[in-house]
């Protein structure tokens, strides 16, 4: 992979996320041209129509972005920690507890907050049970020399989130009626109910700080991808970046899931865009999988809320509706 | 260089080494020769700071390795089995820099990679994906990344399985050629164990051990008990090789 090209492509990438925000601030049920968008952008204090339309859709693009962005860094993250390209954020079961947990909340009864702050600790609970049942691959020292502490977690992962599905249907079959319907489409993945501008920019903050914790550990993961045994004997304190990566996956898993319910597929589908694009070197493929993400669920859901105007179709429909030819037309290529 | 102190190594129930003690000195190249399942791989894993050992000590360069951190012993040793992993496409020269991690971002790793894989006759492959090598190949781009992390002491576990033996040659003979580095390496081919070493250690797998120059332990009844079988020698021009005179 020529490298020149690959940096290239990078850049392109992000100047894709970037100019997604004002195509979703002036695209809409209501359309803005885009002087009006900027004005009300630089000016959010007046009372006109286009500063509120504003206020609602900059923070829905915010939150598309980050929660992409989130998604295929945990999903890149993934697929190298356990040298499996069939990986995606809901492999270890992390989105599986928020799930579960959004879904109690949801059928109790709880409000967009307490359903956030739910799928939240659900990840969180998630996230301590792996540590406690994957123990032995992620803490000890013996694994090098039989290499199989990536399997042994995705067994651990895979476990949990068939635990997590089923305890899921019980929740829905155990629901009352009348809150079937919110459930089910917070299950398809929806980011109608993100219009909160402080999420907007906490999310924001959530992927910079899991970004910076990859920066630091690509070059590290680079050597990780060619076997535990080898990087150890590079030099790579292998289990310390393992349990790091692991924190830094499943807390942008679940702060992605809390936000915007069941939409892995991006998380499955972006780091291998990027992968075709930029090659393997993770230092390029990280950032890489995060714009293409990113841009993808922007995009996604900007058609989600005006295809069907004035209905929202569920935005994980769109992603997948998307992804699967643009991934299938890169398979084909490369 | 290597140390070895009142060794123990365990696998379960099994005792692989007990109290081995060898003094393994600077530029020196030390074979491990043994039987299937004796443990050769264990003390190479061992002697690299991967395996936690049940009893004794082991020092690379008067350091303790029990005590070393990751970085220190990466500058001390490097290791070569053949449990290569490529999930995912790279080129050749992007794995033999992987050896360049603890040196940071640097000038002139290119050019050390490049030499490395020259070394091992490899050099026509940089731009290749590694997946598409062949074992042979794939085996010299892994040694080529040893010697890419520069380190004295070399730790090999049967580098040349996979190689022809034009091949097999050629990799002893540059690695042969190294006085700086010292080298351990598990062989299989006894008749290269002899020509390329200058020490040998026998390991029995059930205990016992012998270690010292080649010629004092790398002799036909030695060899004869080690493997249970019957190895004679006899000579090919100026050299004595050893045969299996066992029927089958």
């Amino acid at each position: 992979m020529n490298q020149r090209r690959a940096r290239a492509l990078l850049w392109l990438f992000a100047a894709a996320c970037v100019a997604v925000v004002p195509l979703s601030l002036m695209i809409g049920s209501v359309r803005l041209d885009p002087v009006a968008a900027l004005s009300a952008l630089l000016a959010p204090g007046d009372r006109s129509l286009a500063s509120a339309i504003v206020s609602l859709r900059l923070p829905r693009a915010v939150i598309a972005i980050s929660v992409g962005g989130l998604l295929a860094l945990s999903g890149a993250l993934l697929q190298a920690l356990l040298r499996n390209p069939l990986a995606d954020p809901y492999v270890l079961g992390i989105s599986g507890g928020a799930a579960c947990a959004a879904m109690v909340a949801i059928a109790a009864g709880a409000g967009p907050w307490m359903t956030h702050g739910a799928a939240v600790l659900g990840a969180l609970g998630a996230l301590a049970a792996l540590f406690l049942l994957a123990r032995r691959a992620l803490f000890g020292t013996e694994h090098l020399s039989g290499e199989s502490a990536p399997s042994s977690i995705l067994l651990v992962g895979v476990m949990m989130a068939s635990f997590a599905a089923a305890a899921l249907s019980l929740a829905l079959s155990l629901a009352p009626a009348g809150r079937l319907r919110p459930m089910v489409f917070w299950l398809l993945g929806d980011l109608s109910g993100a219009l909160d501008p402080i999420t907007a920019w906490l999310s924001l903050g959530v992927l910079a700080l899991c970004s910076g914790v990859c920066a630091r550990d690509a070059r590290a993961l680079n050597l990780m991808l060619r076997g535990d045994l080898q990087a150890f004997t590079q030099g790579v304190r292998v289990d310390h970046v393992r349990r790091r990566l692991v924190i830094v996956a499943s807390i942008a898993t679940g702060w992605a899931v809390a936000l915007a319910g069941a939409i892995g597929f991006v998380g499955f589908v972006a780091p291998h865009l990027a992968r075709f694009a930029v090659g393997n070197d993770q230092r390029l493929a990280l950032p890489a999988s995060l714009f293409v993400g990113a841009a993808l669920l922007a995009v996604a859901d900007l058609a989600a809320r005006t295809v069907a105007a004035p209905a929202q179709l569920p935005v994980g429909v769109l992603t997948v509706m998307i992804g699967v030819p643009v991934f299938l037309w890169q398979l084909r290529r490369h | 260089m290597v140390e070895v102190q009142d060794l123990g190594l365990r696998v379960g129930e099994r005792t692989l080494v007990e109290g081995l003690s060898i003094q393994v000195g600077p530029g020196e190249r030390w074979v491990v020769v043994g039987p299937n399942g004796a443990g050769k791989s264990s003390l190479l894993g061992a002697l690299a700071g991967a395996r936690r050992a049940q009893a004794g000590s082991i020092r690379i360069a008067g350091h303790p390795i029990a005590r070393c951190d990751v970085e220190q012993l990466a500058e001390l040793r490097a290791l070569v089995n053949d449990r290569w992993i490529d999930p995912f496409s790279a080129t050749v020269l992007d794995t033999v820099l992987t050896a360049r991690y603890r040196f940071g971002a640097q000038d002139g790793a290119r050019d050390t990679a490049i030499a490395a894989l020259s070394e091992m006759d490899c050099a026509h492959l940089a731009q290749r994906d590694v997946r598409g090598l062949s074992r042979g190949e794939r085996q010299r781009v892994a040694i080529a990344t040893a010697l890419a992390q520069d380190t004295p002491v070399l730790l090999l576990d049967e580098p040349t399985s996979h190689q022809d033996p034009g091949h097999q040659a050629g990799v002893l003979a540059k690695l042969a050629a190294r006085p700086q580095q010292t080298v351990v390496a598990v062989l299989h081919d006894i008749n290269a164990a002899a020509r390329f070493a200058t020490h040998a250690l026998l390991l029995s797998g059930v205990g016992w051990w012998r270690a010292g120059r080649r010629a004092d332990v790398l002799t036909a009844p030695q060899l004869s008990t080690l493997f249970d079988t019957r190895i004679e020698t006899t000579t090919a021009g100026r050299t004595e090789v050893f045969w299996v005179a066992q029927d089958f």
